[in-house]
């Protein structure tokens, strides 16, 4: 029998989406990947598509509009899957908090099993989130 | 600042507006309350100093106001974006830039 | 009989950092329309701005519209408001500014060209890009305390003065990144996947960059000459050696080429303003309420700002008007979409280096 477990812990791919962030979170996102900081190194490779993805990661409060296609992403995604929720205004709403077309955060919707606050998020605090949601992947 | 008819707008601003010296910043709404609102169109001067020329009218909700993007096609999105958040009426331009129908509908006018 | 299909790209793609929607009808390889989708951000700041916050705090609400360009917000927001409040800033805080804005501007183009690198398959010099880019971080990180959100000018000054190590530590990375600037623009002139098949694509005459309103590198490339840093005399830009970098043809190849020596030019700036710097306070002390309304014009990364406010002698503001570079040139952008060719449609994208939470605030 193929232990997936094992090996889907060796090499997790991540999927990103923006529900409405000021892009500061996205670009330390992108910094987790250039060579100082070095995600790969963890096996973990950035893809666009849904269906091959393992972790979740999401910046931004949750405009009405990105709400549904939140939703839609989330179930395309096979289980095991794990959500980290990257920067203050995705966990709580942050600053965006209450303003007329946000929800307040991304687990009023999906499950959410990592926060990762900060404004902005600093890549060491992302790169400890993906590490944590790792331990999560392999439990679940 | 140049304060304008809401009838002459067109032959106003294509008199004045050549391409080539004259930048179209944006369209600016503002709610002063009472079924007034006052709007602007923001020019600037290329190669010069902070030289700005406004055209301002006031006008209310209920009227249809005419379009300038057959002028200055850029300026489609700043029109836009005042049907969306004012709820104002521009001839030809459809709202839905920002909103959608779980959104409140013009948000940015006064309550009253 | 040619057929015409629709090519949806977005609101989640790879080669997207933001929601946005495109949707492509092609005839055969050509593009002949587009239809734009750039509303998923929109989160309702200008609202909050004149309802939640009281008009201290908003200058720090409003660099929450973008990350890319937070500092040039802010800046923005608070010259605005000075002007209305009638305070007068020394000379150390405008170049400390000035110095913040170009190192700003510096980060953002390198990532624009990353993109831009990414997109054309050529992942290596994405990487390279990005790990050049990481020297300036640590400069803004030495000098305000964050990587990102800076929160570095406030009313009346900036909230951090720079230290001796900081300007240590700014001269020798800029000086590294000079050298590497220079080893990119011959990267960008002759290698093949980032530059030489970029000719003639995506290109913008110089005609239309005047009739859409073209702002920033896409107008510069074109040969025309808009920056607000020359035609605006809030900042100090012409005592701190800058200068103007005009392209010719318009097309991608040109439009990297402007962003790089644009670094260039700022990477000068900053040393110019860094040996220059006297001592003196960051701070200027003001009393009152802001009451009347300003218009405020700055060049971000990607083109003009402008900030209109009004205050009625209150703690809110009545109105924040923010018109941001990427929202006014979406006609623009459509219009170089038509008649190019599906393939090159991310590419494009990319050189546009478009920025939808600034649009959609
Ligand atoms: S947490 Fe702050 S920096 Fe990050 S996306 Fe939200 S507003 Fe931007």
């Amino acid at each position: 029998m193929l232990h997936i477990k094992r090996f889907l812990k060796k090499s997790p791919w991540v999927l990103h989406y923006n529900t409405g962030s000021c892009n500061g979170c996205d670009i330390e996102i992108l910094a987790c990947l250039s060579p100082r900081y070095d995600l790969e190194r963890l096996g973990v490779l950035n893809t666009g598509n849904p269906k091959q993805a393992d972790i979740f990661l999401v910046t931004g409060p949750l405009t009405h509009r990105c709400h549904d296609r939140l939703l839609q992403l989330y179930s395309q995604i096979p289980d095991p899957k794990v959500v980290v929720a990257v920067g203050s205004c995705t966990c709580t709403g942050g600053v965006f908090k209450d303003m007329y077309n946000v929800n307040n955060g991304i687990d009023s919707l999906i499950p959410v099993d990592v926060y990762v606050p900060g404004c902005a998020s600093s890549p060491e605090l992302i790169m400890d989130g993906i590490v944590k949601a790792l331990e999560i992947l392999e439990g679940k | 600042m140049q304060e304008i008819k809401i009838e002459n707008l067109i032959e106003e601003i294509t008199s004045f507006y050549d391409p080539k010296l004259h930048h179209f910043v944006c369209l600016n709404a503002n709610d002063l309350g009472e079924n007034r609102l006052k709007l602007q169109w923001i020019f600037t001067f290329y190669n010069q100093e902070d030289n700005y020329q406004i055209f301002w009218t006031i006008c209310s909700f209920d009227e249809v106001l005419p379009t300038i993007t057959k002028i200055i096609p850029s300026a489609i999105m700043s029109e836009a974006e005042i049907v969306d958040l004012f709820g104002v009426q521009i001839k030809d331009i459809q709202g839905g830039l920002y909103l959608d129908e779980t959104s409140p509908i013009s948000p940015l006018r006064c309550s009253i | 009989m040619k057929k015409t299909i629709t090519i949806p790209l977005g609101s989640q793609h790879i080669s997207l950092l933001e929601p946005v929607r495109f949707n492509f009808s092609c005839e055969n390889e050509k593009i002949t329309d587009v239809d734009y989708n750039v509303g998923f951000v929109h989160r309702g700041i200008e609202k909050a701005c004149t309802e939640k916050f009281e008009y201290k705090q908003v200058g720090y609400v409003v660099a929450r519209v973008c990350g890319l360009c937070a500092i040039t917000h802010t800046m923005a927001y608070t010259l605005g408001i000075e002007h209305i409040l009638n305070i007068k800033t020394n000379k150390k805080i405008d170049y400390l500014r000035i110095l913040m804005l170009e190192l700003d501007r510096i980060h953002s183009h390198l990532l624009c060209l990353a993109h831009t690198a990414e997109n054309s398959g050529f992942e290596g010099m994405f990487m390279k890009i990005m790990g050049d880019r990481e020297l300036v971080m640590d400069i803004q990180e030495a000098i305000s305390g964050n990587r990102v959100q800076f929160d570095f000018v406030c009313i009346g000054g900036v909230n951090r003065d720079i230290s001796t190590e900081c300007e240590k530590l700014a001269f020798t990375n800029l000086a590294l990144l000079d050298k590497k600037v220079d080893d990119l623009i011959g990267k960008f002139t002759s290698n093949w996947s980032t530059a030489l098949k970029y000719k003639n694509i995506g290109a913008l005459s110089y005609d239309d960059a005047f009739n859409f309103n073209a702002l920033g590198p896409l107008a510069r490339a074109a040969g025309a000459a808009i920056d607000v840093r020359a035609e605006s005399s809030i900042l100090p830009y012409k005592e701190v050696g800058y200068k103007m970098i005009l392209g010719q043809n318009g097309d991608i190849y040109d439009r990297n080429l402007v962003r790089l020596k644009e670094i260039k030019n700022s990477i000068l700036m900053c040393q110019n303003i860094l040996s220059g710097l006297t001592e003196g306070e960051i701070l200027v002390k003001f009393k009152g309420k802001p009451n009347g309304e300003s218009f405020t014009r700055l060049e971000a990364p990607r083109g003009e700002i402008f900030y209109y406010l009004n205050a009625n002698g209150t703690n809110m503001l009545q109105r924040v008007r923010i018109k941001t570079p990427t929202f006014s040139q979406i006609p623009g952008m459509v219009e170089i979409f038509k008649g190019s060719d599906y393939a090159d449609a991310p590419a494009i994208l990319a050189s546009f280096d478009p920025c939808m939470s600034c649009t959609a605030k």
